[in-house]
């Protein structure tokens, strides 16, 4: 898998990525862009989220989680990816697409940035 | 069952769907059997406290998609601590679930309010009464012993440590804010590390005697 950092500044590139946060897994900053002085509490709250999400996971014995999608009406999605190291979130502008962004985060996360117009 | 469950479940590539409650547990369902009523209760939980996380980065937020391999999991918020839970088929239209709900939330509210008044309903699961009145907590845990839990808990998590901490702190005091066993219990089952659970119970013992001989 990519180094987290690493896939912080390919994620921020990808059309549609308005801001990027990755961290690790005990919650600290591991990278921000565009993300504001909110990172470090946004960075705790995707571990969290990430956290929560393995307890769905465990509960139906779902082998993998691919992606993890938050939506506000009206507003910014906010697209996690696990990652070995942490979590990485990708905050996507209105109307572009959640799930061909989560697909194109996945490719980026296993080091094909070839693909990722596939 | 419940016509408007029914509806949703009606749409392709959906296999289940049930209403979440966060003091009544699953209030309605229409899941195939294969979906035990604990473990839709435990995923339901386990989503409230993802989705809660996710406001504090999002506020706002309505909606929560988890993209497993074999599943697709979509929760959106009916109302104040109701979850409308969806389980589909991974290469399900999303856009066309979310319309469907969309149309179906008038309906989901209805349901969601009778289940939250305890009327019996269709397809509901038999659910534990709701929480106790909560009771003051400054008389069974002091400013103090409150701040050195939260500090032996950040030496354990980290940075999350004041975010967990919170929400156990609550739902312990929603329950009446029993003993402070029950929060260390409860703190312990969420860092979910055995190791890391029996350290951090080691240092919130001495910080606790510590902040309670300074008021001792």
């Amino acid at each position: 898998m990519v180094e987290l950092a690493k896939l912080a500044e390919s994620a921020r590139a990808l059309p549609g990525v308005k801001a990027v946060v990755a961290a690790s897994s005990d919650g600290s900053l591991v990278a921000a862009i565009d993300a504001g002085d909110a990172a470090e509490a946004v960075a705790s709250c995707l571990t969290l989220m990430l956290m929560h999400a393995a307890s769905v996971e465990a509960a139906l014995g779902c082998r993998k989680l691919v992606a993890l999608r938050l939506s506000a009406k009206g507003r910014e999605d906010l697209i996690l990816l696990r990652h070995e190291a942490g979590g990485l979130g990708v905050v996507k502008t209105a109307g572009a697409s959640g799930t061909a962004l989560a697909a194109k985060l996945k490719v980026l996360a296993n080091g094909q940035n070839d693909k990722v117009g596939e | 069952m419940t016509q408007v469950l029914a509806d949703i479940k009606s749409v392709g590539g959906v296999v289940g769907c049930f209403l979440y409650d966060n003091k009544g547990g699953v209030v309605a369902s229409d899941a195939p059997t294969l979906f035990k009523p604990a473990k839709l209760a435990e995923v339901g939980r386990a989503l409230a406290k993802t989705m809660k996380a996710g406001a504090m980065a999002l506020p706002d937020s309505t909606d929560i998609s988890l993209y497993f391999e074999e599943i697709l999991i979509v929760a959106r918020e009916i109302r104040r601590g109701t979850l409308l839970v969806v389980l589909c088929d991974p290469a399900m239209n999303v856009n066309l679930l979310s319309m469907s709900i969309n149309l179906a939330m008038e309906e989901l509210g209805e349901l969601a309010e009778r289940g939250g008044s305890q009327t019996a309903l269709p397809g509901a699961i038999a659910q534990s009464p709701p929480a106790a009145a909560p009771a003051p907590v400054a008389a069974k845990l002091g400013e103090e012993s409150e701040r050195a839990l939260l500090a032996a808990l950040a030496k354990i998590v980290g940075p999350m440590a004041s975010i967990i901490f919170k929400d156990c702190f609550e739902a312990w005091n929603a329950k009446g804010g029993g003993d402070v066993p029950t929060l260390l219990a409860e703190l312990r089952r969420e860092i979910g590390d055995e190791e890391k659970g029996a350290r951090f119970a080691a240092l919130a013992g001495q910080a606790l005697e510590r902040a309670e001989g300074r008021h001792g």
